[in-house]
């Protein structure tokens, strides 16, 4: 079954309403290496995207995705706000015209996200950024594909890496953002951003899985 | 011009940082937008805000350069430019550079002009060099600084044209010496290494910059914070400096190695620079002043050597110093020039230079001045700008005169006794202050610039003069006929019949008109149809007040005060300031005395108290607004007039007034002084008439109402037309704009003598203006009471005014108030000039 334009905006409030509940959370992350803002900034970024979606609600996925983007990096305020900002334009670019996607066109979207992610923040694997969640993630939801699993499973393979991305950055030095002014004292705590981009993975396989039953 | 964005996630940051950076650019319009924080205030960066100032950027400037303070801030601005249009792209860049000295270094160089790139590539810069201060920091004192050792450091742009030089350069020194900390300053746009604040040697050896460069001053010490304050406070002001700013210094021809040295040919017309006009026919007088031999000997107690040395120096110094007073009795301005000689005696490495030699060689102190000297002044003339190559002489003058006190010997200057046309190669202003001026008809010089000393000189005293002719003139033997037209910055040698015949012509016409003036200025100023007005003087001393009295000024419409005020670190106390009142009331009698009071501050900074900084001080706090912020300086300059005028004729004028409730005030605090003279039973004028100077538009329009305020008028036909035409006096780009008969001028000239009339108050006018031949006949129609003007051309004026009737002055006030350019006023009023004085000439 393919993802329609609803899927999508479903998604988008999910997301919005997974970022709510852990806004505590991630703010906490980011109070240990950078500036206890994080949950807070994607809270805030979403609640807009959540006022936004309505006018777009009947557009292509690629003009939602793209209207979303617009909403994270006119209402974040940190560097996940143009660094997940760009991720969803170039998502919404890569889905542009499209009302349904088939895996595939979803793990191209994907990908495109994570260039733009690239593109905008110049970070390395290892940086302990967002790159080193989404980067294992969308790696095990290709190889998933290639062996001939079904959307649900390649995502839940895909959350897997995430969250294993995600634990990785507690022991590495920040090279990138904030964090990275902390030098070794960053050493110990996980990425906020790392931890974020493992919510929207999971969120994801959450919605197939939810989708599937 | 380059406009700057500033993205920050701390609003105040960003605003902060826009404010500093903006003091980097001398005045500059150099738009700079802040956007920091995010929209509801927070830390944090908003893209909505950085694309409101991308937009105002690139609206205010050419392209516009965005400098972010974190990654995040980085990455919000890359969105904010990839949103704009490619066209709009093409004109924005984002620098990667530390966001405070970033701003502040792409600032000061989009303030200099710098296109993208290069304010781009200043900005990158700005984190290496603050880098390279860490790694090779200035040799500081030989312990190591205390760890709660203040340093503090600043860049600034020089605004001045003449930039970092030697009189800059000798104010600079003299400001940093006055501080305990080490001072270095650099040269950032040329990468000099740092110099030695307090040497002007240094200074000038290494850290001199043009207009427009960008210097940078570092402190180390307790007072740090306040000396690279003091000395940021001075660049920017530029240096005070009054003249050189009347110009574009001019490069001096290139030097003798560089062009081969042909005699010049009869006929041939050498072209120099004109430094003072005037026209001349006399023969040549090359002047040379001998120098002193010295002979090189050994001597066996160096320290006694050094000590003769420095008695010399603080003898040397001591003459400088009366040098420079006399100077100024008559012309502040020009004075300043012994300001760098004084320097290069104080300065602490020609100093040191000096003993070492002695010491070290055990040579005599002659010896050691002509060493050390020698080298200073070979470096000098070797360097890249022509107004440190002028400063050559200065250094040889300096060592010229050390060499005098060293010998005991007299400079002996023997002219011959016919008049001369001197010419030097350049004259130091010694030699200037030395020569019988009386037996000169005009200078030539091989160097120089229109802003050298002896264009300087020349022009106050009324000598034509022409420099920079380069090595050529220096051929002319002595005796040669010459024909200088320093108007024209031309000398003819040995001039043809012809040309002779011309330039007689015309310096003899020139010259009979003003003889007969000369002969009739006992003469009243009055018409043929017997309207009389005043013809007075602009004087600023005692010794233009007797001057004055000599070309027949019947008063004094402008005593400038200013001469108490500037040049000196102290006030003029009370007493000082009677004693001179009272000296000049005494020379001019019981004619009337206007005495303005201090027009200082702006361009003409005190340094003896502090002034709030001017971005442009014309339009800045001088004058009355200066006065009203000292209060206490006003009040003892409105006492000392009111203890001198009992017994004379003294006035009181204020100058710069804009509105009602400045001269209100300004004679609030005349009542003021009076009650607490009175208070303490000193003997003071009661009813001095008092003025005020008509020299805004403001004033100009508001005359009506003014006059009823005061006894007279005066309007002050320079600035007002500086005013008017929104023209810097001092730039020079905006010559064509800056003349008082532009129609403009003239109808608010017109305005300000009707209301005063209408009040029953007259009216004078003492700026160029009023001696100028082809506006006396425009303001006698306009109604003008007094004519108010350098002593020199009262007779000329005098003589014009008695050639006229008032009723043709009328019909030609009528006539010009009909024209709309200043064209057709000066071209109209040039033949109306020509006219009469072919019918004074033929009258007489
Ligand atoms: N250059 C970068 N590239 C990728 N991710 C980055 C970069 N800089 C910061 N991040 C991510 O952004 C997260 C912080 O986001 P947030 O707290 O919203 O921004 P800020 O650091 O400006 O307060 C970090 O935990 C990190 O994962
Ligand atoms: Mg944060």
């Amino acid at each position: 079954m393919p993802i329609t334009t609803s899927d999508v905006s479903e998604y988008l409030r999910k997301v919005a309403e997974v970022l709510a509940e852990n806004k505590e959370y991630l703010t906490e992350l980011d109070s240990a290496i950078g500036d206890a803002d994080h949950g807070i900034n994607m809270d805030r970024g979403f609640q807009n995207v959540l006022r936004k979606l309505p006018a777009v609600e009947d557009k292509d996925i690629g003009t939602i995705l793209k209207t979303a983007g617009m909403a994270l990096v006119s209402s974040v305020g940190g560097a996940s706000g143009p660094l997940y900002g760009t991720a969803f334009m170039q998502a919404g670019m890569a889905a542009a015209g499209k009302r349904e996607l088939a895996a595939e066109d979803l793990l191209a979207i994907l990908e495109a996200a994570l260039k733009g992610v690239l593109m905008r923040g110049r970070a390395n694997l290892g940086d302990k950024t967002m790159v080193d969640a989404l980067t294992p993630a969308i790696d095990a939801m290709r190889e998933a594909l290639e062996n001939g699993a079904d959307l649900t499973e390649a995502l839940d393979k895909a959350t897997a890496a995430a969250e294993e991305g995600m634990k990785a950055t507690i022991p590495l030095i920040a090279k990138k953002g904030r964090a990275s002014y902390l030098g070794e004292r960053s050493i110990g705590h996980q990425d906020p951003g790392a931890t974020s981009s493992y919510l929207l993975i999971r969120t994801m396989a959450e919605m197939a899985h939810a989708k599937q039953a | 011009m380059i406009a700057l964005v500033l993205v920050s996630h701390s609003r105040q940051l960003a605003e902060g940082v826009r404010e500093l950076a903006a003091q980097m650019t001398g005045g500059q319009p150099v738009p700079i937008f802040a956007a920091g924080g995010t929209d509801e205030g927070t830390i944090g960066t908003s893209l909505d805000k950085i694309m409101q100032a991308l937009d105002q950027a690139l609206e205010a400037g050419e392209a516009a350069v965005i400098l972010a303070d974190l990654g995040s801030a980085v990455m919000t601005a890359q969105m904010a430019v990839e949103f704009l249009p490619p066209e709009a792209q093409q004109r924005v860049r984002l620098a990667d550079a530390p966001f405070v000295e970033g701003a502040i270094s792409a600032a000061a160089t989009a303030a200099g002009g710098g296109d993208l790139t290069a304010v781009v590539e200043a900005a990158r810069q700005a984190g290496a060099l603050a880098k390279l201060y860490e790694e090779s920091a200035p040799p500081a004192s030989a312990e190591p600084p205390a760890a709660d050792e203040a340093v503090a450091q600043t860049e600034v742009t020089i605004v001045n044209p003449t930039g970092l030089h030697a009189r800059p350069a000798a104010s600079f020194v003299q400001a940093a010496t006055g501080f305990q900390a080490e001072i270095t300053v650099e040269n950032l746009s040329k990468g000099r290494p740092p110099a030695n604040a307090k040497s002007v040697m240094a200074v000038l050896g290494q850290a001199t910059a043009e207009q427009g460069e960008r210097i940078r001053i570092t402190a180390r010490g307790p007072d740090a914070q306040a000396a690279v304050e003091a000395l940021r406070a001075l660049v920017e002001s530029g240096f005070g400096e009054l003249e050189e700013a009347t110009g574009t210094p001019q490069a001096a021809p290139a030097q003798p190695d560089a062009e081969p040295t042909e005699a010049a040919q009869p006929g041939q017309t050498l072209r120099g620079i004109p430094a003072a006009e005037g026209i001349a026919i006399a023969p040549a007088w090359q002047f040379a002043v001998a120098r002193p031999r010295v002979e090189k000997r050994r001597i066996a107690e160096p320290e006694a050597e050094i000590a003769r040395l420095r008695e010399a120096i603080a003898r040397a110094k001591q003459a400088l110093e009366k040098l420079q007073a006399d100077v100024a009795r008559d012309d502040a301005e020009a004075a300043r020039i012994f300001e760098f000689q004084r320097t290069v005696l104080d300065d602490p490495a020609i100093l040191a230079a000096l003993e070492e030699s002695i010491r070290r060689e055990a040579i005599n102190a002659e010896a050691a001045v002509e060493e050390v000297f020698g080298e200073w002044q070979a470096r000098f003339r070797a360097m890249e700008s022509p107004l440190l190559r002028l400063r050559a002489a200065d250094i040889e003058d300096v060592s010229l005169r050390l060499l005098r006190e060293l010998s005991g010997e007299e400079a002996a200057v023997a002219l011959p006794d016919e008049p001369v046309i001197l010419i030097a190669r350049d004259l130091t202003p010694s030699d200037i202050a030395q020569i019988d001026m009386a037996r000169i008809k005009a200078i030539c010089t091989a160097g120089g610039g229109a802003t050298s000393h002896v264009a300087i000189l020349s022009r106050t005293r009324g000598l034509p003069a022409v420099v920079g002719l380069g090595e050529a003139i220096l051929a002319v033997p002595t005796g040669t006929p010459l024909a200088v037209d320093g108007g024209r910055g031309l000398v003819v040698v040995e001039p043809s019949a012809e040309v002779i015949e011309g330039y007689r012509r015309r310096a003899e016409r020139r010259e009979r008109l003003r003889s007969i003036a000369l002969q009739t200025r006992e003469a009243a100023a009055e018409t043929t149809d017997g309207h009389r007005v005043m013809v007075a003087a602009n004087i600023g001393g005692v010794e233009s007040a007797r001057e004055a009295v000599a070309m027949g000024a019947e008063g004094v419409g402008l005593l400038r005060t200013e001469f108490l005020y500037l040049d000196r670190e102290t006030l003029p106390d009370e007493e000082e300031q009677v004693a001179i009142y009272r000296a000049i009331a005494e020379v001019m009698g019981q004619r009337p005395v206007i005495v303005r009071t201090m027009d200082v501050g702006g361009d003409k900074p005190l340094p003896a108290i502090e002034q709030p900084p001017d971005k442009n001080p014309a339009l800045g706090v001088r004058a009355i607004r200066l006065s009203r912020l000292y209060p206490d300086l006003f009040l003892t300059q409105l006492r000392a007039i009111l203890r001198a005028a009992p017994g004379h004729n003294l006035q009181i004028m204020f100058p710069l007034i804009t509105t009602l409730d400045e001269v209100r005030w300004a004679k609030a605090m005349v009542a003021e002084a009076k009650a607490a003279l009175a208070a303490e039973g000193l003997a003071c004028a009661d009813d001095l008439p008092l003025g005020i100077m008509i020299e805004t538009p403001a004033a100009a329009m508001k005359a009506e109402e003014l006059a009823h305020e005061v006894d007279f008028f005066s309007i002050g036909s320079n600035d007002l037309t500086q005013y008017t035409m929104a023209s810097d006096r001092e730039n020079e780009h905006l010559r064509d704009l800056l003349t008082p008969l532009d129609p403009a001028v003239i109808r608010l000239i017109a305005r300000t003598i009707e209301a005063g009339h209408a009040a029953s108050i007259p009216v004078g006018l003492c700026g160029e203006m009023a001696g100028n031949r082809l506006a006396v006949p425009l303001l006698l129609g306009l109604g003008l009471d007094e004519f108010s003007m350098t002593a020199q051309s009262i007779p000329l004026t005098r003589q014009l005014i008695r050639a006229l009737s008032q009723e043709e002055a009328r019909s030609i006030a009528a006539r010009v108030l009909s024209l709309t350019t200043a064209q057709e006023v000066e071209s109209y009023l040039r033949n109306i000039a020509a006219e009469v004085e072919t019918r004074l000439e033929a009258g007489r």
